[in-house]
């Protein structure tokens, strides 16, 4: 029984289990333009923190539009490991920023944290490539397991979605760009 | 000592709510027992105003909940498990029922005030005569008691309160009624239906119907019902009573009558029975969170527990004299269980309108009804399937989170409009077997003493070879609506042909006119006991392929109709 109760105290009174989202700040490095965290999340430590944003943004940086860092992901993923992730997945995610801090001594010989954006990029582009390719590498679970994470919850971010409409109050299905575009901004939250 | 009312209505979803409002309008102390949690309208469980990024966990379920075996079959619904509303259906590990191993049966059920009303799609059709005459013609299952026309003014009755939007089409086998103003077509949708308008009259698409106000007429205003915001979040809740749902509709207008007492977290586990009079006496209740036990009288019982629960209650309501249950000389109590099946269906690109958008999240599809009421040479099986599905929006290019590629070009890329598509998905109906059954299971019990509902049934072999065909069908259709790129898929009709995807399942207690070969009468009441009726989709004697709450709305509507008549006359 007891776990039953625990369902009903998740769904009933969100208010027990929510873990809200650290606001992340942090001081950018001027040589590797690295965004360093001081502050330790609910689950993560400062650094996995710090790796954690850079990786998001390198995957969704900010472009004309806002970006993982924008999005606050890694700050959402930190409170998710608290009220979402079972212990294997907490230990997977943290094994695999380890497993990204070896790939950057292995593959660009330096700790993470001395590479410059660019090395980094190219690093998690290596991983990322690697990691869906047939070669299935260790990491590649954990890997594509974390980006589908880091995708989610940047696409479903207020950021991500400047145009959600809350309340449309009618449905068009045969309009002009410019309609859409009007209707788009006079309900939106944007708007 | 029991307390006694007029009538006990057991549940409070579609059906329960229905019978709720009639009994108390027309002046009759009515009891309704639920056995799940109270819920207000609305409530602050509604989700309905969140925005995406404030859904807890982004829309995920805690990992714990898959670690600890809990609603595993809402799991395999795939789209239903969100923490958006998974607080609205049951934890199958919390209410467990029993199937073969090798045959899963897919019972999803709401236990709270409300029902299933809260998450139901709302997509509401009128049967046609030819649905209640098809066990006659092909001799499979219990002749219907009752035809379209016995019908017809209970389906005006329910759709003006309810509110069902829709077209007034010109099909024979998909009445119409006084709706309100239909939901628009997409240019994608509305090229498709004109195609096959030219090129497969048989075969006509109209835009769904469905119970969400597309306008507000002063019967609903007046319960403080609002219009449609076309936001589809209902199985959320929605906060505006926009949509047809006991909470927002039903209850409250028997609530505003005085005559209205409701009891929650009341699980009724039998129907009291005097064998001398050969009379229901009302029913006993086992507290859910205290497991105390109560009894409560009434004049006339009606099951709306829905189908499978209904069944279980009756099942449930044995004695050395009833050792098979309740109402059941027949023996035929459980059997003929059925529902709707899927597993074939066909999407395509709709050419053109490479200019054209759309706004607003529309809460309904298209729909097609069944065009195989006839058996035709091509085929060798009988009745049909009808299709839903659409294409209401226009598709975007979606991220690259599952595939390979990060950084600026891909996020770029994200969001695009891409060309219009179609999707079209079957709705099968199965056949009334004898020996799809549901039974108590001989030893296993819930944790509040209720022998756990055991459920036998599948598709057999003519809903194997529907499979098949429906495919075809919905790839001939697509291509003759002018789509291009046309794929049809179906699952492995081979495979264990599982039930309860569609959440439309019916049978169990069968109408008829004979109570020898059925359950309940043409009223919905129980041959062998006249203060019984059951008006939940276990009346059903055969499936059809429109969604069935509509038509259960109606039957409860005759049948109140028709037991108030025999309370009043002093027969009950
Ligand atoms: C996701 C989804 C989509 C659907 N879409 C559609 C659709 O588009 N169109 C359509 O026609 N149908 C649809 N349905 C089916 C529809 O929800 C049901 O047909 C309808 O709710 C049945 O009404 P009911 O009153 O029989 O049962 P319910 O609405 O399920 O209500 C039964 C009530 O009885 C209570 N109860 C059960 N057992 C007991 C007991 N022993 N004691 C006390 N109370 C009890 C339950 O807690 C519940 O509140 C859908 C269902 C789902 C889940
Ligand atoms: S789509 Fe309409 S009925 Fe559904 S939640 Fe929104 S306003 Fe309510």
């Amino acid at each position: 029984m007891s776990d039953h109760k625990f369902t009903r105290r998740i769904f009933l009174s969100g208010a027990v289990v929510t873990v809200t989202a650290l606001s992340l700040t942090g001081c950018t490095e001027p040589k590797t333009q690295l965004v360093k965290i001081e502050q330790a999340g609910a689950f993560f430590n400062p650094d996995d923190l710090t790796l954690l944003n850079d990786i998001a943004e390198i995957m969704i940086p900010r472009t004309g539009t806002p970006g993982a860092a924008d999005a606050q992901v890694a700050a959402v993923i930190d409170a998710m490991m608290m009220t979402w992730a079972n212990g294997a997945t907490r230990d997977l995610f943290s094994n695999t920023l380890q497993k990204i801090e070896l790939m950057a001594e292995t593959l660009k010989g330096k700790p993470y944290s001395s590479l410059t954006l660019k090395q980094r990029q190219s690093l998690i582009s290596e991983i990322d490539v690697r990691a869906f390719s047939d070669e299935v590498p260790d990491y590649a679970e954990g890997y594509k397991r974390l980006k589908d994470l880091i995708f989610r919850v940047f696409y479903s971010s207020e950021a991500a979605n400047a145009d959600y409409v809350p309340i449309p109050g009618q449905y068009r299905g045969n309009l002009t760009l410019d309609e859409y575009e009007s209707l788009t901004e006079a309900y939106s939250y944007g708007g | 000592m029991a307390d006694e009312f007029d009538v006990i209505v057991v549940g409070s979803g579609v059906t329960g709510g229905w019978a709720a409002k009639e009994f108390c309008e027309k002046g009759f102390k009515t009891l309704v027992l639920e056995r799940g949690r109270h819920l207000d309208h609305p409530d602050p469980e509604y989700t309905d105003m969140l925005a995406p990024w404030e859904a807890e966990n982004a829309g995920l379920m805690p990992e714990s909940f898959e670690d600890a075996g809990r609603y595993s079959m809402l799991r395999k619904k795939g789209r239903l498990y969100k923490s958006q509303w998974a607080r609205f259906f049951v934890d199958d590990k919390e209410y467990p029922y029993s199937f073969p191993k090798d045959r899963p049966f897919m019972w999803t059920r709401g236990y709270q005030l409300g029902g299933r009303s809260i998450t139901w799609g709302r997509q509401s059709y009128r049967w046609s005569a030819k649905d209640f005459e098809a066990n006659a013609k092909d001799g499979n299952g219990v002749p219907w008691p009752i035809g379209y026309d016995d019908l017809a003014p209970w389906y005006d009755y329910v759709e003006a309160f309810a509110g069902i939007s829709g077209a007034k089409d010109d099909v024979e086998t998909l009445p119409n009624g006084d709706f309100l103003k239909p939901w628009e077509m997409s240019c994608a949708e509305q090229f498709v239906s004109d195609n096959l308008k030219k090129n497969r009259p048989d075969r006509p698409m109209v835009i769904g119907r469905c119970a969400n106000l597309s306008e507000v007429r002063p019967i609903h205003t007046e319960l403080g019902r609002g219009p449609c915001q076309a936001r589809n979040m209902c199985k959320q809740g929605c906060s505006f009573g926009a949509y047809f749902c006991s909470l927002s509709s039903t209850l409250p207008a028997a609530e505003r009558t005085g005559n209205l007492t409701i009891v929650t977290d009341a699980i009724v586990t039998s129907v009291l029975y005097d064998d001398k009079k050969g009379r229901a006496t009302g029913v006993s209740v086992v507290d859910r969170k205290t497991k105390c036990l109560r009894k409560y009288k009434a004049k006339v019982v009606f099951l709306c527990a829905s189908a499978l629960g209904s069944v279980q209650v009756m099942l449930n309501s044995r004695s050395d004299a009833r050792p098979k249950g309740i109402a059941n000389s027949s023996g035929l109590l459980g059997c003929y269980i059925m529902d709707h099946f899927g597993g074939a269906g066909a999407t395509g690109v709709v050419p053109g309108f490479e200019d054209r958008y759309s706004f607003g999240r529309r809460p309904t599809g298209i729909y097609m009804p069944s065009f195989r009421h006839e058996k035709a040479d091509d085929v060798d099986f009988v009745r049909g399937y009808g299709y839903q599905g659409g294409g209401s929006t226009r598709p975007r290019t979606s991220h690259t989170g599952k595939k390979v590629g990060i950084g600026a070009a891909v996020k770029e890329h994200v969001g695009k409009a891409l060309p219009w598509r179609m999707r079209l998905i079957m709705y099968g109906e199965m056949l009334p077997y004898i020996d799809n059954r549901a039974s108590l299971h001989p030893v296993k019990t819930d944790d509040w003493g209720m022998p756990l509902l055991h459920i036998d049934a599948y598709g057999r072999d003519n809903e194997k070879k529907m499979l098949v065909q429906a495919a075809k069908d919905a790839e001939d259709i697509l291509i003759a609506g002018g789509c291009i790129n046309v794929k049809s898929s179906h699952v492995n009709p081979e495979n264990h042909i599982e039930l309860g995807s569609r959440t439309h399942e019916m049978g169990g207690a069968c109408m008829g006119s004979d109570p020898k070969n059925s359950v309940l009468n043409k009223w919905c009441q129980a041959h062998d006991v006249p203060n019984l009726f059951v008006t939940d989709g276990a009346s059903m004697s055969s499936c059809s392929t429109q969604n069935p709450s509509l038509t259960y709305m109606a039957l409860t509507a005759r049948a109140t109709d028709h037991a108030a008549k025999l309370l009043k006359e002093g027969v009950l």
